[in-house]
């Protein structure tokens, strides 16, 4: 890893305590996203992680992307 | 045990309006679906718990009230306010107030602390609008900031009997006490009250169909059968 990543990487990792306040909003967001496509307890837990899955992997995503880029400017 | 009735078999006078589980092809009752969605906007799941889905109310109201007072915690109760005022527009209020009774004192106190009384309705200043350069407060809401507020002080007011003229900008000090956690409050009421939408379109509707694809495929399905048998 050159020097660039190394600093990008720590600059990131200096952000991770506020990332931990999007965690609660995605999970909660999951939920009612599944609960609000089916009906069945089981079902809707089964769906809410499938939700964490695409919320985080989308918006974990698009921040890093903009991450990168904010540094790149 | 009570003999079941299909909807369609039940006289028009009682007949319910059914949605159908999109897991395994149940009836749901929506009773009436628009009072459901009216009481699912007042409180969070109250929609559900009047058509008797109660466990699926019960996690709509502790996932979206939780999220709601975490943001408030997070704000330290001053995210979530109404003010239509030309130099401080909280256009964030229309989201939140998706939540229902839950963000009433709001408008209680931004019409008390502009209206005659010249304080808010709870003198705390609980989810009342932040005091704006040249405002009049009442002398009692003055001397009360001035004591149990730290970033106000007595000298923060001019004497205009028989009100107190405030001469700083609230919302600057609110947001320097608690920096990012400001925006973060306001995100997570904000969005407790986005997400009630979706549980007042599902209190009103039922749950969203996620097999679109399918039914029409199906439904492409038979009227291929029926043009083949009409052939």
């Amino acid at each position: 890893m050159d020097l660039n990543c190394s600093i990008i990487f720590a600059l990131f990792l200096e952000n991770i305590p506020m990332l931990f306040f999007s965690l609660p909003l995605i999970a909660a967001a999951s939920v009612v996203f599944a609960a609000t496509h089916h009906e069945s307890p089981p079902v809707i837990w089964r769906a809410t992680i499938e939700w964490v899955m695409w919320l985080v992997g989308i918006l974990g995503a698009v921040l890093i992307v903009v991450f990168i880029l904010s540094r790149l400017a | 045990m009570a003999k079941r009735v299909s909807p369609s078999m039940q006289p028009p006078s009682r007949r319910r309006i059914v949605a159908v589980s999109p897991d395994d092809g149940s009836a749901i009752d929506l009773k009436q679906p628009e009072f459901a969605a009216f009481l699912a906007w007042l409180i969070p799941g109250l929609g559900h718990f009047y058509q008797g889905r109660t466990r699926k109310g019960a996690v709509y109201m502790s996932v979206i009230l939780s999220l709601f007072i975490a943001g408030l915690w997070l704000g330290d109760g001053r995210v979530v306010y109404a003010s239509w005022r030309p130099n401080d527009t909280r256009w964030w209020f229309v989201c939140q107030a998706g939540i229902g009774v839950v963000a009433a004192p709001a408008v209680i106190q931004s019409f008390s602390i502009t209206g005659a009384a010249r304080e808010p309705f709870w003198l705390a200043g609980w989810m009342s609008p932040p005091l704006t350069e040249g405002q009049l407060v009442s002398r009692e809401f003055a001397d009360r900031l001035a004591i149990y507020d730290p970033y106000i002080f007595e000298q923060d007011f001019w004497d205009r009997p028989p009100y107190k003229q405030f001469r700083a900008d609230q919302i600057s000090m609110w947001h320097h006490k608690l920096g990012r956690f400001f925006e973060l409050g306001t995100l997570y009421t904000v969005l407790a009250g986005m997400l009630n939408m979706l549980v007042i379109y599902d209190a009103w509707a039922g749950p969203m169909h996620p097999f679109v694809k399918e039914e029409k495929s199906r439904e492409n399905t038979d009227k291929n059968n029926k043009n083949d048998t009409a052939a």
